[in-house]
């Protein structure tokens, strides 16, 4: 691609417009995937958006201060030989195509009774794929990298059983909750699927990519419960913190950076664990669900399409496995702390696997 | 996740509880919306809406009309919460304590003490409060530093729609008698509301917004009115932390003290009288912990110290607003 519009991204249901902070990157500096090119701050977040593509920053077009809607193009990546009529071709599109992207929606589905909530995004001819987050976490966790995933095809962020938007309630066994979501997958997505996971979702994932064979077109876990043994300590302080502050601590063993748990995420984390019954059900998944994840897993590898296995380097929930692609300045959510080479590194997955 | 009203998230909380618990009962004046007036049963879901469709689900028999006596109908609320109920009572406008505060200070609020802790009062009075209605000084008093005041009595005043459904189900559910106050003036506000049941504990402030420079501490209405004041500054460069204690009984001194040492700079905003009110306190408490790290005296952003007017022009004049919010904001950052 010669010309590439960079956009406003959608971090979450509610983020319908962001404020630039401050451009990393300058006009006419080389741009590599990975690279932070700018920070953008939100009512509820501040983040940096990483490069995806590759380039010369050619042109900022929105100014530090100043806010665009979702979808909106900020700035323009292209080749050093692009003409300036080629630059005004693609960011004339891509204010166009502002409407259309960026959409993020919600739906129901049953599971067994449990009624499930689903945030999804994009859609298309390619095979969906299905996201499955991690204990205590919900669908949101997915918000950096989910809108990058969404090219032809549709992302489906579940919230698991007695998480999120979910309802409360369910066995809280790797089996019942493979059980929960293969349900809702006959309606999500009835044919073939992209399986991705994190943690206890990647658990999950694995189980179900066992299961379910051939109609699996891929396989990604980050961090997945079951090859590595789970810190009972993150797990302990997070069942028993009820302040701002012990939350704080909790969350700090998820993340390389501490100063990336944000107030948002501790009151959001306080607020998920005061839905009636949904500490019980967290505390009964810790016991059950992930007292021994890798019971079956050898088995479940083997009969599984190989998986593309990323971890954070500085993991210190789930110790990294042997073999995984290490993600160097990430903790247990490099989704979350390096979101832009996860999600480069999933889109190549996927497509190499149509 | 669902956008809600503040009156939606009130309503959805009664019935998630009276759904859940069958002691929670419904008592107040023209709780069942309209009966005795129009003819209609719960034509209009009480004065301010929130009681909607109660009646229809759950009958007369746990939505209860009551005469125009508060003396009579609160006091039989502590009365109900001794023997097992969980009453729910409703005055209409705070005000109206004035009438039935022996039921309130003397009898809801002693029970478990006089009774060496053999008795319980999980009662709940709601009543709306503050001005910005026009409706004078007999309908508008912020009061709740009168409850604050008051050994036994917990006292709530939410100031977000997902707040005041957490919060309005943790006082149903709490054991001690619990005075919940609504601003009349937030009942349209939207925000996101989770459809689930949950609770919001008592005693945790609620950290709206984080900057180094100054912290506001709000309450209720003011809260929003902080987060205005605090937009404005942060175009001049000052960053507000702002935090809402959202109980002012049992009060979160822990996180005002943590937030008034990491800036040293504090403004309250409070639409209470100023005298012995909300933000005195918060200054005293202040003042006593945390004084070795203040930069600037402790700035309080109150009415004057008279009744509420009733003429537009003067009420709106009374209330803080978020220019003089941001107005000692800016004075305590240059001092």
């Amino acid at each position: 691609m010669r010309v590439q519009a960079v956009t406003m991204p959608k971090w979450g249901m509610t983020m319908t417009e962001g404020k630039v902070g401050a451009w990393l990157k300058a006009v006419g500096d080389p741009v590599a995937p990975g690279d932070e090119l700018l920070e953008v701050e939100t009512e509820k977040i501040a983040n940096v958006v990483e490069a995806q593509g590759s380039g010369i920053l050619r042109r900022i077009l929105v100014q530090p201060g100043q806010t665009a809607a979702v979808g909106a193009p900020i700035a323009l990546l292209a080749d050093a030989d692009a003409t300036e009529a080629e630059l005004d071709a693609v960011a004339s599109e891509a204010a166009v195509a502002e409407g259309a992207a960026g959409a993020l929606r919600e739906s129901r589905v049953d599971a067994r009774g449990l009624s499930l909530n689903v945030v999804s995004a994009g859609s298309g001819e390619g095979a969906p794929l299905v996201l499955l987050h991690g204990w205590a976490s919900d669908a949101s966790a997915w918000m950096f990298v989910q809108e990058a995933l969404a090219e032809g095809r549709a992302v489906h962020a579940l919230d698991l059983p007695s998480h999120g938007a979910s309802e409360v309630g369910g066995d809280a066994s790797i089996e019942a909750l493979a059980d929960s979501i293969e349900t809702a997958l006959a309606k999500l997505a009835p044919g073939r699927l992209h399986l991705a996971g994190h943690s206890l979702g990647g658990r999950v994932a694995l189980r179900l990519a066992a299961r379910l064979g051939d109609r699996v077109a891929s396989l990604a876990l980050i961090a997945p419960a079951g090859l590595g043994a789970v810190n009972r300590g993150f797990l302990d302080g997070f069942l028993l913190a009820d302040r701002r502050k012990p939350m704080k601590e909790a969350l700090s063993l998820l993340v390389a950076d501490p100063s990336a748990v944000s107030s948002d995420m501790v009151e959001r984390s306080l607020a998920a664990k005061r839905m009636d019954g949904a500490t019980q059900a967290l505390r009964a998944l810790a016991d059950d669900a992930l007292a021994a994840p890798e019971a079956g897993v050898e088995a479940d590898l083997a009969a599984a399409p190989a998986p593309l296995l990323l971890w954070g380097a500085e993991d210190r929930v789930i110790p990294p496995a042997p073999g995984a692609t290490m993600i160097e300045g990430a903790g247990h959510m490099p989704h979350m702390e390096r979101a832009a080479e996860v999600a480069a590194r999933l889109k190549a997955h996927l497509e190499a696997h149509p | 996740m669902p956008q809600k009203s503040f009156r939606a998230a009130l309503n959805e909380a009664l019935h998630q509880e009276m759904a859940a618990d069958p002691r929670v009962i419904l008592m107040g004046e023209d709780v069942t919306g309209g009966v005795g007036g129009d003819g209609a049963a719960d034509a209009w879901g009480g004065a301010f809406g929130v009681s909607k469709g109660l009646l229809g689900r759950f009958g007369p028999g746990r939505v209860l009309d009551t005469p125009i006596t508060e003396s009579a109908f609160v006091g039989a609320a502590a009365g109900a919460a001794l023997t097992g109920l969980r009453p729910v009572v409703e005055i209409m406008f705070v005000d109206f304590i004035g009438v039935c505060l022996d039921q309130v200070m003397n009898q809801a609020a002693k029970f478990r003490y006089m009774f060496g802790g053999r008795a319980r009062t999980p009662m709940v009075l709601r009543a709306t409060f503050g001005g910005g209605a026009r409706s004078a000084s007999q309908h508008s008093q912020a009061l709740y530093p009168l409850f604050t005041h008051i050994p036994g009595l917990k006292v709530v005043v939410p100031s977000s729609p997902a707040d005041a459904k957490g919060l309005l189900i943790n006082a149903i559910r709490d054991d001690d008698p619990v005075v919940f106050l609504e601003h009349k003036m937030l009942y349209d506000e939207t925000g996101e509301v989770p459809d689930k049941s949950y609770t919001v504990p008592f005693g945790e402030a609620r950290v709206v917004r984080e900057g180094g420079d100054a912290t506001i501490v709000a309450l209720g209405r003011m809260v929003q009115r902080a987060e205005a004041a605090a937009k404005v500054l942060a175009g001049e460069g000052i960053q507000a932390s702002i935090i809402d204690p959202r109980t002012t009984a049992p009060l979160d001194a822990d996180t005002i003290v943590e937030f008034a040492e990491e800036t040293g700079r504090v403004v309250v905003a409070d639409e209470s009288s100023p005298r012995c009110g909300f933000a005195a306190d918060v200054a005293a408490l202040i003042a006593e912990e945390a004084f070795g790290a203040l930069k600037a005296p402790i700035l309080k952003v109150t009415p004057p110290h008279t009744p509420v007017p009733y003429a537009p022009v003067l009420e709106e004049a009374y209330l803080p607003s978020a220019e003089r919010i941001a107005d000692a904001v800016r004075r305590v950052v240059r001092a």
